[in-house]
Parts: C-alpha cells; structure tokens; sequence
C-alpha cells in the first residue's frame, strides 16, 4: 500500500511584485534571468487590451512605435481569447474592412497552431529544404555566445537582444531582423535560434515561433527573408542605434547581401 | 472534496477559468481548479525567470489552488474521477495528458474556435487558411 500525502499549496497573496518574484526565485531556484516588466495577469491583460488601436495598425505596424498590440503574452498563456481581441477591436471602427489587416494578422497564430496540429513533427525538423543554396549540414548548430549575450558587434541587433533580454518582448520586425541575421548572417541552424526565443519571450509559443523561423530561414517559405541596414533604419532609426559605422555587418544592398550569404542562387 | 467533484487543471496556456464546461459538468457539481507548479516539468521547458514570474503572476489573480509537485502524481492521487484539460497543441503537454489517461478519465475541453476549418482541410501555407477565414472574420 502506498502513503499518500496532500500536496503542498504555494503561495497566492504577496505584500508586492518583489516579494512574488523573490518567492519564486525561491521554489525554482534554477530559473536564469531576472523578472519583466510586463505584467502577467487578467487585470494587465485588461489594461492592455483597452488600449489597443486596430484603427491605425495596418498603416503603422512595421514600425518600432507602431500601434501594435503587445497582446501577444496573454493570448498565448490563454489570459484573453482572440474572440475577446476581436471584439473590442470592432468597438473602435464602423466598418469590419477598417481591421483588415489586424484580423488578418491575429489569424496568424491559429493557422501556425493548425498547421503544427497535422504536422507535430514539423516543430523541430526542416519542413523543406533550404533555398540557399546551403545544405542543412552546412548551419551551426548551437547559437554563438555573442548572439545570446547581445555582443554581436551591430549595435542596433544588440540593443534588440537587450531587449529581449530585459524584457521577454520583441517587435514583430525585430524578430525578423534577429532570426535572419542568425540563419542567414551567422549561417546556425534556425533551431538554434527558435529554442533562443522560447527561452526569452513571455509569448513563447512552439508551433508560432518555431514555423516563423522556418518562415525566415526558407525551409517553410519560398525565399530566404533578409533585412539590410537601410530597412531596420527605415522602420527603427528612432528605437536603435542604425549608424552605418556601428552596424557594418548589415550595411549592404540586398543584391550584395544574396551574393554575399547564399550560395549560387 | 469528492470523488464526483469536477476538477479542472490549468496549464500554462490555459490561465483563466474555461468559459464553456463540457456538458458532462453539471451546474451543481462542485468544481475545483488547480494549477500544479511542477518544477521538474517546468525546467524541462527551459522556461526564463521572466516567464515563471508571468506564469505566477497570473495565477495569483485566479480562484485556484496552486500545488507543488509532480503532476501526475499529485493528479493521479486526487479523489476524483474525472479530471478536466484545456485543449493543447503543446507536445510536452499532451504527453503529460497521455501519461494521465493511465490513471484517470481525461476530458478535454476544447479550444475556443477562431475561425471553423472544415475538418478534412489541412492548409499548407496561411494564403490558403485566409481563403477560408477571410469570409468568416470579415463576414462576421
């Protein structure tokens, strides 16, 4: 006959944020890093959900102080549903069309969910080849140290990697910037790079993150995705450091960029 | 607690109470909400302090038990029967669930539906899920 003992019930009422997170430093001991400062939690949800603009998404989402949702966290963890996201987004417009592109991007993550569900084994293999005229052998597998630190020598990905970093949440566009720059600059497997970011972001989500690095690294996508510094400029020169001197790595045109990463394509 | 008491784990991708119960939840059957802090299971995901805190954060802001431990040890030595799971695509999970149906009557409760795919598609890339979910959320 077996004992059987109740389990130990943690914790749920802290005098403040500190004391919660130095509770949990205490019970997970090995966890790396220090807290965010995005709230987890329904009542943060609530506040940041009430302060989205789908009105001026589409025109201003590929920027750094665009009118992105910052939803992601919570949607993820289930704290809000996409139909809660929808609904309020429809209390800002009169015409269904004016969220177009807002719908159309939350729709992203369910199809990424969709796809993973008939295809668990995609999660972590290459589901087509590369289109860069590099084998699979040819990539790394382990991510360089100085990516994960942020000590890449181009500032304005190191700054995106502090952020990461600091704060577990990433621009869309600067998640495209810093997978391209680890598959296709640095030439290290795209898993690599998507374990990277599930470690790091609050919105880590397997089938969403993982498929959008095959999405960047080619293998789920018909091209490579690749950034120069004339684009991260474009889009972020407000939020990073893009002077050429300090990002001569990416300072190139994108014909010099597919002659200098791929090979024979 | 008892054995005909419906008890319902969260995961961490299901941090709010489900809006919809199946219908085998009676309105009178007494439910119970936990959350299992499994450590072991938790740094296997390689989850940053950032996330823990989030998780935890979260949760604290639910009417629920946070137990530590083992998942399924601690679910596997509850009284009652049947035992209640969000929906979920995440592979370390639906191991866990799987493990769990050895010892008790899972339920899944399912996902909430963003756009319905008709059950034979399997869309290969997102211009051809558009196709479909376009005239749903646009329509609606």
């Amino acid at each position: 006959m077996t004992t059987q003992s109740l389990p130990l019930s943690l914790e749920k009422t802290f005098e403040s944020r500190e004391e919660l997170i130095a509770y949990i430093k205490k019970i997970s001991p090995w966890a790396q890093g220090e807290a965010s400062k995005i709230m987890g939690g329904r009542r943060a949800a609530e506040q940041s959900l009430s302060q989205i603009d789908p009105l001026h998404y589409a025109a201003t989402r590929n920027y750094a102080d665009g009118k992105v949702s910052r939803l992601s966290p919570y949607i993820t963890h289930g704290i809000l549903a996409l139909e809660e996201v929808r609904l309020q987004a429809m209390t800002h417009v009169s015409c269904v069309q004016q969220i177009y592109k807002f719908l159309q991007e939350l729709s992203w993550r369910d199809f990424w969910h969709h796809f993973a569900a008939h295809h668990p084994q995609t999660l972590w293999t290459d589901i087509e080849m590369y289109k860069t005229g590099w084998k699979s052998s040819d990539y790394a597998d382990d991510l360089p140290a100085d990516i994960a630190e942020g000590k890449t020598g181009v500032a304005c990905l190191d700054q995106f990697i502090a952020q990461l970093i600091d704060t577990g949440y990433l621009h869309n566009h600067a998640r495209m910037y810093l997978a391209a720059y680890v598959v296709h600059f640095r030439r290290v497997k795209w898993q690599a790079g998507a374990g990277w970011f599930l470690h790091h972001l609050l919105d880590g989500d397997i089938a969403s993150n993982n498929l959008s690095w095959q999405w960047v690294a080619s293998t789920f996508s018909h091209k490579p995705y690749i950034f120069n510094l004339e684009n991260v400029a474009r889009y972020f020169s407000e939020a990073v450091d893009t002077s050429p001197q300090n990002n001569q790595e990416i300072n190139y045109s994108y014909s010099e960029l597919t002659e200098r990463l791929f090979h024979d394509i | 607690m008892t054995s005909n008491d419906a008890l319902i784990w969260l995961h961490e991708y299901s941090l709010r109470l489900p809006t919809k119960l199946p219908l085998s939840v009676t309105s009178e059957q007494p439910k119970i909400y936990c959350f299992i802090w499994d450590d072991a299971y938790l740094r296997q995901q390689n989850y940053s302090l950032k996330r823990l805190v989030f998780i935890y954060e979260s949760l604290t802001q639910l009417p629920i038990n946070i137990f530590q431990g083992d998942t399924i040890n601690i679910l596997q030595q509850r009284p009652e029967k049947e035992i209640y799971i969000e929906s979920t695509s995440y592979p370390p999970l639906q191991e866990k669930i799987k493990t769990l149906e050895e010892y008790k009557t899972v339920k899944i409760i399912p996902a909430e539906t963003w756009v319905n795919i008709p059950a034979n598609k399997k869309y290969q890339r997102f211009f051809q899920y558009w196709k479909n979910a376009e005239k749903q959320l646009i329509q609606k």
